[in-house]
């Protein structure tokens, strides 16, 4: 956010929550207003902080605030509610934290962890990539060694998963014979 | 990615942009992310940004963070002639403890 103050870019942190479901099954809350973007709802939320640099808790409950969604196209309303079954734990548990308000969100982060400062800047050259020959093989080895470390791929999960049991029918065959 | 990256090629984002930036050391990738900067709201979304788990604690990540500002900076100022209203960034879920606790 430009801090007229310091003319620097600052972060507001902003709670809010995805359908994408990435990562774990935490994305339970849905939009059940039509022509509502979480762009909007961000501006709005984060217009009403005067104070920069504080963090903005966007409000859960069952009010129409309640619900926010990332669409992949950046805001545009997509699908109404959809609750996901496995979900409803974690969102009762958000839930509690929410109604006891911004410390109980709070305690239910992980602390912060402690890193030491560094004298000098790493080395680090910074490339941004196009859809190049040299673009594309970057971004391939990117993905092959950093990307999947953190955000494992789910085509190859099933397919580990299929030839796992592929794998025990075999075996098993291999110790009954028929 | 790729596919996004395709689309930047053509008039796919108008006056949005998207961007993959890739930190390194060398030959080796340290570091990447991936943002997108939002003409009609004027703001930056960090879809991912991490380092090298083994890498961690030197400073990878900032630097990474800072030139992504950077770039999202300067759409800003080239598309909209302006400073850059907002950044918004995913984060990790808070409920998940780090893998490498």
């Amino acid at each position: 956010m430009s801090d007229p103050r310091n003319d620097k870019v600052r972060f507001v942190v902003v709670c809010a929550f995805d359908q994408s479901l990435c990562g774990d099954a935490l994305g339970v809350m849905y939009p059940t207003e039509a022509n509502e973007s979480l762009v909007g709802l961000l501006q709005h939320e984060i217009a009403g902080h005067a104070a920069l640099g504080t963090k903005v808790i966007l409000p859960a409950g069952e009010n129409r605030s309640a619900h926010h969604y990332l669409h992949p196209d950046y805001g545009v309303e997509g699908p109404s509610l959809r609750v996901v079954p496995r979900a409803r734990a974690r969102r009762k548990i958000l839930s509690n934290a929410l109604d006891a308000g911004e410390q109980g969100v709070l305690s239910l982060a992980r602390a912060a962890r402690v890193v030491m400062r560094h004298k000098s800047p790493p080395a680090c050259t910074f490339e941004e990539l196009a859809a190049t020959r040299a673009g594309l093989t970057a971004l391939e080895r990117f993905y092959r060694t950093l990307y999947v470390a953190e955000f494992p791929d789910p085509r190859r999960a099933r397919i580990a998963r299929e030839h796992a049991a592929l794998l025990a029918t075999q075996a098993g065959k291999l110790l009954r014979p028929e | 990615m790729q596919r996004y990256l395709r689309h930047k090629r053509g008039s796919f984002y108008g006056r949005s942009n998207y961007h993959i930036l890739l930190a390194t050391q060398g030959d080796r990738i340290v570091g990447g992310s991936v943002s997108d900067y939002l003409a009609e709201p004027n703001a930056g979304v960090i879809e991912f940004l991490f380092s090298a788990p083994s890498l961690r604690g030197q400073g990878i990540g900032k630097a990474l963070l800072d030139e992504t500002e950077r770039v999202l900076e300067r759409d800003a100022r080239e598309r909209r002639g302006r400073r850059l209203f907002a950044i918004v960034a995913e984060m990790n879920d808070p409920l998940r403890a780090p893998a490498n606790a």
